[in-house]
């Protein structure tokens, strides 16, 4: 039971982290909340960082849940599939995406509503 | 890819071909002499027998590897081919004068 | 031959990828089914489905199962006139070759295990070599009863070897031939690599909406580099399994003298006997020794099952007995053996823990053939094998297209073969693959030689594939897509669903029973993901219509200059 809850835990950290290195760049920025990327940029450098933390944050869950030599595999297949996931996401459903955003953050959708 | 990228040889098609018999054929006669120059050295070095052949086996499938992509970037076909030649000979040469040495 | 690194890598890419990716299709999509080999195992013999075992008592259940082995016919034809030594005497008859070894081997996922023995050629030309001729079954351990001969596993002995030698066994060309792709498919992941400029900022990058050039060449790129690492592991691996056997095999060539030498010293180390003394000796009880291992393995904090049973030197007072523990918890395969005395029971050796060099092998080979217990990482390996799929197959589609308009106007029969291959290796083989499944159900379980029958049902459906293929191939000439992709994909919905309620019927295994009321998911499994095969297959099938239809569906050239666009990189 443990070792599912980790690897879950570890499947949303991956899914997270591409998530928000997919929405730090500027092409898919704006794409996925319809506004200028060049307005929003210490928002992406947060998402970056955020990203960049929560991928290895991912294998670290992995590592509780099965010995090293089974959960880098495990955690770079997970990478595979979350980033897979995200693309297909931007590519279909872009708007998905917004969900990875935390609410009330500067970006918020809230904030701007009316504003030109 | 535009055409005048290429590089003008007089015979292009025996160009390719050769490339293509460096890639494969020349890469796997020159990949096996490294292995087995390289198992019987190691194995001279105190390395057990199997633990020996088994790192140059990796090696070898890099070799194999870094030979292929070789054969097609490099600039003269016929060097990469004398290259080939000349170190599968002396590889496999080596490799069965380290073995007499070893067991002798 | 190029002025740039960049454009010979693309040259590379693009030839030694269309020619071997055919071949690459069938590694990767076989690979795949692979991961469940033995679960198609349980759906193709319904006779074998019931839960996993553990290794049977070999003095109750093995050993009279091992006394019904015989030599193989086929193999004792072929090795009789290389072993024996005519100088002696009259070759043995086959039915009274000795049998000299004896192995068992099981995973978590057998319900029924393999066994089998190697018999000793007495008068042979080379004493000290091993001289085997082999004779293999499958053993039922509830029972003890061989399972029939004839009846494929279509997973392990079909589908397996399909990804690793095309099941062409003619001087193991079929394996030289996967190797050569294999080779090919490293390299095309590094051109891949060195032509792709834009990996990082494209690394989500999928237009499905823009023109089929770019939409594809976008899906080749992504499944690409996002399972890179699994690409690039899984056909390194894959060469290195068979890299001592067939690529470099110095052990039989240069370096004999060396290996044998080391073969004996090895003996000499361990204390486990190299040949047979020729002296007559008991077999002690056989039970008592997988006991004590059991105890030592719990005693080390590493309790488990045992993985492969193997006694040496049969019936001789050098005979020996190996156990190893079932690497279901790690990536590696089997390990922790301890060797016992035939005669005697008494421990001879425990393997010590591998050298750096022998578990980084360990670790490589154990990644790629997976024996190891962790359903979700065999489930993500399906994901990667089928990525690697879409990357192969998106390969030709992006071939075809980008070259149409051209080759519509000069060389129409090099495009339409290019495309019908590609149909083949695409949607054709999954038609064979599943077509197999069908004729595993239509046919009669007591048909002799079903097996057979099965063999050349796939084949059949293949070969019909290749020719629908080519004859449908006309509209490629004319710059448009191929109606066999849409009209195959048809035929594979009603093949995949027609397996599944064929289950139900033939075995009375529906999903209701095999999901809800008495689960057992190896057949599940295979049946839900034939209707997930059959969906995609709809999908598929009605998105091409529309892509076919000349008013709405965009041409493959909508832009005046589509090169530059599509350039790689």
């Amino acid at each position: 039971m443990a070792e599912a809850l980790w690897l879950i835990t570890a499947g949303a950290l991956s899914l997270a982290g591409m998530a928000w290195l997919a929405l730090a760049m500027e092409g898919h920025w704006s794409q996925v909340m319809q506004r200028p990327a060049e307005a929003a940029i210490r928002t992406r450098q947060a998402l970056r960082m955020f990203g960049a933390i929560a991928l290895p944050l991912a294998l670290l869950a992995c590592l509780q849940a099965d010995r090293p030599s089974m959960a880098v595999l495990v955690w770079l297949m997970l990478l595979a599939g979350s980033a897979v996931l995200v693309a297909m996401l931007l590519a279909h459903r872009p708007q998905a995406l917004r969900a990875a955003l935390p609410l009330g953050g500067p970006g918020g959708p809230g904030i701007r509503r009316g504003a030109s | 890819m535009t055409r005048n990228a290429r590089i003008a040889t007089p015979f292009p098609r025996l160009d390719i071909g050769l490339r293509i018999v460096c890639a494969t054929l020349g890469g796997w006669a020159f990949s096996w002499g490294l292995v087995a120059c390289g198992t019987a050295a190691l194995a001279g070095l105190g390395l057990s027998f199997h633990d020996a052949e088994a790192a140059m086996q990796m090696l070898g499938l890099l070799s194999l590897l870094g030979i292929l992509l070789w054969s097609v970037a490099g600039t003269s076909a016929v060097q990469i081919a004398g290259w080939l030649v000349g170190g599968a000979t002396l590889l496999n040469a080596g490799a069965w004068l380290l073995q007499r040495a070893l067991l002798a | 031959m190029f002025t740039r690194f960049h454009l010979s890598m693309a040259w590379l890419h693009t030839w030694f990828g269309l020619v071997l990716g055919y071949v690459l299709m069938a590694c990767f999509f076989f690979g795949t089914l692979s991961v469940f080999d033995r679960e198609f195992d349980r759906w193709a013999l319904p006779d074998t489905r019931f839960e996993p075992q553990p290794m049977p008592s070999f003095d109750k259940v093995l050993q009279p199962a091992f006394a019904q082995l015989q030599p193989s016919p086929v193999e004792y034809d072929l090795q009789m006139p290389v072993l024996h030594d005519p100088a002696l005497g009259a070759p043995t008859p086959r039915l009274q070759l000795p049998p000299d070894e004896y192995w068992a081997y099981t995973t978590h996922r057998d319900p029924v295990l393999a066994i089998g023995a190697g018999f000793r050629v007495p008068l042979a030309k080379d004493p000290t070599a091993e001289n085997h001729i082999h004779g293999d079954a499958t053993l039922d351990p509830r029972s003890g009863a061989l399972v029939r001969a004839d009846q494929l596993k279509i997973g392990s002995q079909w589908f397996y070897p399909m990804h690793y030698g095309l099941n062409w066994h003619w001087n193991n060309l079929g394996i030289y031939i996967v190797g050569l792709a294999a080779l090919g498919m490293l390299a095309a992941l590094v051109s891949g690599v060195v032509m792709h400029r834009k990996v990082f900022k494209e690394f989500f990058t999928f237009r499905p909406k823009k023109h089929t050039q770019r939409a594809t060449l976008d899906l080749h790129n992504l499944t690409g580099v996002v399972a890179l690492p699994f690409h690039f592991f899984f056909a390194f691996t894959g060469l290195l399994i068979f890299a001592g056997y067939y690529w470099f095999p110095v052990s039989q060539f240069q370096l004999k003298a060396l290996h044998d030498q080391h073969e004996v010293v090895e003996a000499r180390h361990t204390g486990l006997p190299h040949a047979r003394s020729g002296v007559a000796a008991p077999l002690a009880s056989v039970d008592a020794m997988v006991a004590e291992a059991q105890r030592r393995w719990a005693a080390r904090d590493a309790a488990g099952q045992v993985g492969f049973l193997q006694l040496h030197h049969l019936g001789d007072a050098n005979g020996y007995v190996s156990v190893y523990r079932a690497g279901s918890d790690r990536v590696a395969l089997v390990g922790e053996g301890i060797h016992f005395k035939a005669s005697t029971g008494e421990v001879l050796r425990e393997d010590p823990a591998p050298s750096a060099v022998g578990q980084i092998t360990e670790f490589l080979t154990g990644l790629h053939l997976q024996h190891f217990k962790h359903w979700l990482l065999r489930w993500l390996y399906v994901l990667g094998g089928l990525l690697g799929c879409v990357c192969i197959a998106t390969g030709f589609v992006f071939f075809v297209e980008k070259r149409k308009q051209q080759h519509a106007k000069t060389d129409a029969l090099g495009s339409r073969l290019v495309d019908a291959l590609a149909v083949t290796t695409v949607t054709g083989m999954v038609l064979a693959a599943v077509g197999m499944l069908v004729a595993n159900r239509l046919l009669p379980a007591e048909l002799a030689n079903k097996g057979e029958w099965e063999k050349w049902s796939f084949w059949g459906v293949w070969l019909l594939a290749l020719v629908h293929a080519l004859a449908r191939s006309g509209p490629v000439a004319r710059a448009r897509i191929n109606p066999a992709w849409r009209e195959q994909s048809w035929a594979l919905a009603v093949l995949a669903v027609a397996a599944v309620v064929l289950n139900a019927v033939t075995t009375g295994d529906h999903l209701l029973k095999t999901v809800i009321t008495a689960p057992y998911w190896p057949v599940a499994g295979v049946d839900l993901s034939l209707l997930v095969t059959a969906g995609v297959a709809v999908w598929a099938a009605r998105h091409l219509a529309r892509r076919e239809r000349p008013a709405t569906a965009p041409t493959t050239n909508a832009h005046p200059t589509p090169l530059a666009e599509v350039a790689h990189g």
